[in-house]
C-alpha cells in the first residue's frame, strides 16, 4: 500500500521533470498519449478489476466526454478548465444511468450489453448531424486554458494530461484502499461472502463504475481538446482493444499496472510501426504470449515473485522445526 | 427458558415454507431464538438445514412464512439489509475470499462498522482515519481470538480445512453480528480441531455475540455446545429439546439410522 503510493508519487514527480528535459516534440507527443492512455486504463480498470465484470463499452464514456468537451469548446467557446471536468461529470452521470441497467447482469451478459451502449451511442453521433455533425465530426476544438490563454505547444499539454492523471490516479488510490474498495474487492471476490457481511453488491459496483465512468470522461475530454477534432470513431472498438490490452498486460486490480500497461503498449505500437502491414500481426502475437504466459499481468507476475520469496524462507523455517 | 418467554425472542420464524417448484424442502418450520442461547439445528441431508439458513438470512424468498428479528419483520429483505440488522451467517461451502490474506479477510468482514460516505472516500478525515484504525486493530484482535495469529498474512487459499473454518467465522464476527448462524463450520475438521473448535465457540456468546444457531453433522460438537437443540425431518420439525432429550428421542435415531427391524 505504501510501497504502492511512493512508487506513484514518485512517478508522477519524475514524469513532471520530462517536459523542460526533452524538447522532442515527438517524444512529447509520445509521452501525452501514454498519460491519456494510462488515465483511460487506469478508469476501465476500476470496472475490470474492482466490479470484476468485463466492459466491452467503456468507449462510451470516453466518447460522451470527448463530444462533451468539443461540443462546450465549438458551441459556447468555454475554456479547458471548465470543459474537461464537465466532460468528466456529464460521462459520470451516463455511467450512472448505464450502470443501473448493465450492474444488474453478470458475465457474458453484462458484456454484450455494455458494448451496445457504445455501439448505440456510435450510431447517435454519426446520425445525430445537427448536434454533432454526423460522420464529419466537430473540428476545431478550442485549445485554451483559461479564457484567452491558449496552450500552444506539447508541454503545455503534457502538464495538463499530468495533471488529470494525477487526479485519477489518486481517486483510484483513495477509492482502492478505503472501505468501499475492500467492499467491491469482495464481491469480485466472492458475492455471497459479500452480502452476508452486509455490502449491497449492486451499490457497491455503482460505485466504481461511475469513477471509471468519471475518468474515462475526463480523458475523452482532454483527447478532444488536443486532437482538436471529434468524430464517431472515439466510441469505436479499436479504442476498446488498446484499453484491454493495456489492462490484461498490466495486471488488473493492481494500480501500477494499468500505468505500465499504457506506457508499454503506447511504445510498442510506435515502435511496430515501422513493420507496416506486419504491425497489428505482430502485436497481436505479442499479446497472445502475455496472456497465456503472465495471465495475471506484469503486476501479478512481480506480486508472485514476491510472494514465492517471501514463503521460501517459513518453508525452511518449517524444514527446520521437523527435524 | 420458562423465564425468558414474556420477553421478544431475538429471532422468530413462523411456518416458513419454501418449495422448488413442486418439491417442498421446508414444510411449516418454526422456532426462535432467545438472547445468550446457542442452538443446534440438525437433520439428515436435505433434510432442509440450509434451506431454512437461506431463508433467515434473505437468500431465499421463503414461499411462506414470516421471519422476525429483534422485533422486526426481516421477510424478504434483500441479504445485505439483514446482515446490517446484525444477523450475520457463514456459508457450509467454504466460503472465504481466497485471494486476500488472512488479515485482509477479517478487515473486510468490518465493512459495516467502517462505511462512510463518499466524499469521505475521497476526502478522508480524522474521522475515517480512526475508523480505519480501529477496524484494523479489531481484525487483528479476531484472528487472534479464533488462534489463527500465526497465519496473519497468508493468502487464504494457503490455509488448511480447519484454518479455513475459523477464518470463515472470523470474518463473520468481524461484522458484529448479534445473532450469528454458522452452517457446518466443523465440516472437514478432525475430532481434536472440532473440540477446540467448540471451546471458541462457546466463549463467544454473551461476549462477542447476543446468540448462535449452528447447523452441524458432527455430534459431539453439537451437543456439547447446544443449550437447544431443533431437529428437522423431511422439511419439517421432528423434535426440538435440551441435548440430552433429544439424544434419547426414539423419533430421531430412526430419522438417522432408520427404524429397527421388528
Amino acid at each position: 500500500m505504501t510501497l504502492e503510493r511512493n512508487i506513484l508519487l514518485a512517478l508522477l514527480a519524475g514524469a513532471a521533470l520530462l517536459p523542460f528535459a526533452v524538447s522532442d516534440q515527438y517524444i512529447l507527443h509520445l509521452a501525452i498519449m501514454a498519460l491519456f492512455y494510462a488515465v483511460l486504463a487506469s478508469s476501465l480498470n476500476l470496472v475490470v478489476g474492482y466490479v470484476g465484470e468485463f466492459s466491452l463499452g467503456h468507449t462510451a464514456f470516453l466518447g460522451t466526454g470527448a463530444y462533451t468537451a468539443a461540443l462546450l469548446s465549438t458551441q459556447a467557446g468555454m475554456p479547458m478548465w471548465v470543459t474537461i471536468p464537465l466532460a468528466g461529470l456529464v460521462s459520470a452521470v451516463f455511467g450512472f444511468a448505464i450502470g443501473a441497467i448493465t450492474l444488474r447482469l453478470q458475465g457474458p451478459y453484462f458484456v454484450i450489453v455494455t458494448l451496445s451502449f457504445a455501439e448505440v451511442l456510435r450510431i447517435i453521433a454519426n446520425n445525430w448531424i445537427a448536434v454533432t455533425n454526423g460522420p464529419m465530426g466537430l473540428a476545431g476544438v478550442g485549445q485554451n486554458l483559461f479564457g484567452d490563454v491558449a496552450v500552444t505547444d506539447k508541454a503545455g499539454f503534457f502538464l495538463i494530461v499530468l495533471g488529470i492523471a494525477a487526479v485519477a490516479l489518486y481517486l483510484s488510490y483513495r477509492f482502492v484502499y478505503s472501505n468501499a474498495g475492500r467492499a467491491a474487492v469482495a464481491v469480485r471476490e466472492n458475492r455471497y461472502v459479500a452480502q452476508s457481511i452486509g455490502v449491497d453488491p449492486f451499490g457497491t459496483a455503482m460505485q466504481a463504475f461511475v469513477l471509471g465512468a468519471f475518468l474515462a470522461g475526463l480523458a475523452g475530454g482532454f483527447y478532444a481538446h488536443y486532437i482538436s477534432f471529434v468524430g464517431p470513431e472515439v466510441f469505436r472498438f479499436a479504442f476498446m482493444a488498446t484499453m484491454i490490452i493495456m489492462v490484461l498486460l498490466g495486471g488488473k486490480g493492481t494500480l501500477i499496472g494499468p500505468l505500465a500497461g499504457a506506457v508499454i503498449v503506447t511504445v510498442l505500437e510506435e515502435y511496430l510501426r515501422e513493420m507496416q502491414e506486419l504491425r497489428l500481426t505482430l502485436f497481436g502475437l505479442i499479446v497472445m504470449a502475455i496472456v497465456l504466459f503472465l495471465p495475471n499481468g506484469l503486476m501479478g507476475f512481480i506480486a508472485q515473485r514476491r510472494e514465492q520469496q517471501a514463503a521460501k524462507p517459513t518453508l525452511n523455517a518449517a524444514k527446520e522445526r521437523t527435524v | 427458558m420458562t423465564a425468558t418467554t414474556d420477553r421478544q425472542p431475538l429471532l422468530r420464524a413462523d411456518e416458513l415454507t419454501m418449495t422448488f417448484g413442486g418439491i417442498t424442502a421446508v414444510k411449516d418450520f418454526s422456532f426462535h431464538i432467545e438472547p445468550g442461547e446457542i442452538v443446534g439445528l440438525i437433520g439428515p441431508n436435505g433434510a432442509g438445514k440450509t434451506t431454512c439458513f437461506n431463508m433467515l438470512t434473505g437468500f431465499y424468498a421463503p414461499s411462506n412464512g414470516r421471519v422476525r428479528f429483534k422485533g422486526q419483520d426481516i421477510t424478504n429483505r434483500k441479504p445485505h439489509a439483514i446482515a446490517r440488522l446484525g444477523l450475520v451467517r457463514s456459508f457450509q461451502k467454504t466460503n472465504v475470499m481466497k485471494r486476500l490474506t488472512v488479515f485482509e479477510n477479517v478487515l473486510t468482514g468490518h465493512y459495516m462498522a467502517s462505511r462512510q460516505s463518499l466524499l469521505a472516500t475521497f476526502f478522508p478525515g480524522e474521522a475515517v482515519r480512526r475508523a480505519e484504525r480501529e477496524a484494523r486493530e479489531s481484525a487483528a484482535a479476531i484472528v487472534e481470538t479464533m488462534g489463527l495469529a500465526q497465519r496473519m498474512n497468508a493468502p487464504a487459499h494457503l490455509l488448511s480445512c480447519g484454518e479455513l473454518r475459523l477464518l470463515e467465522v472470523a470474518v463473520a464476527l468481524a461484522a458484529k453480528p448479534s445473532l450469528l448462524m454458522l452452517d457446518e463450520p466443523a465440516a472437514g475438521l478432525n475430532s481434536h480441531e472440532a473440540g477446540t473448535f467448540g471451546a471458541v465457540l462457546k466463549t463467544l456468546v454473551g461476549r462477542s455475540i447476543d446468540a448462535l444457531l449452528i447447523v452441524e453433522h458432527n455430534m459431539d460438537l453439537v451437543m456439547s455446545v447446544s443449550d437447544r437443540i431443533v431437529v428437522l425431518n423431511f422439511g419439517r420439525k421432528l423434535a426440538e429439546g435440551r441435548p440430552a432429550e433429544i439424544l434419547e428421542n426414539r423419533q430421531v435415531a430412526e430419522a438417522y439410522l432408520g427404524k429397527a427391524a421388528a
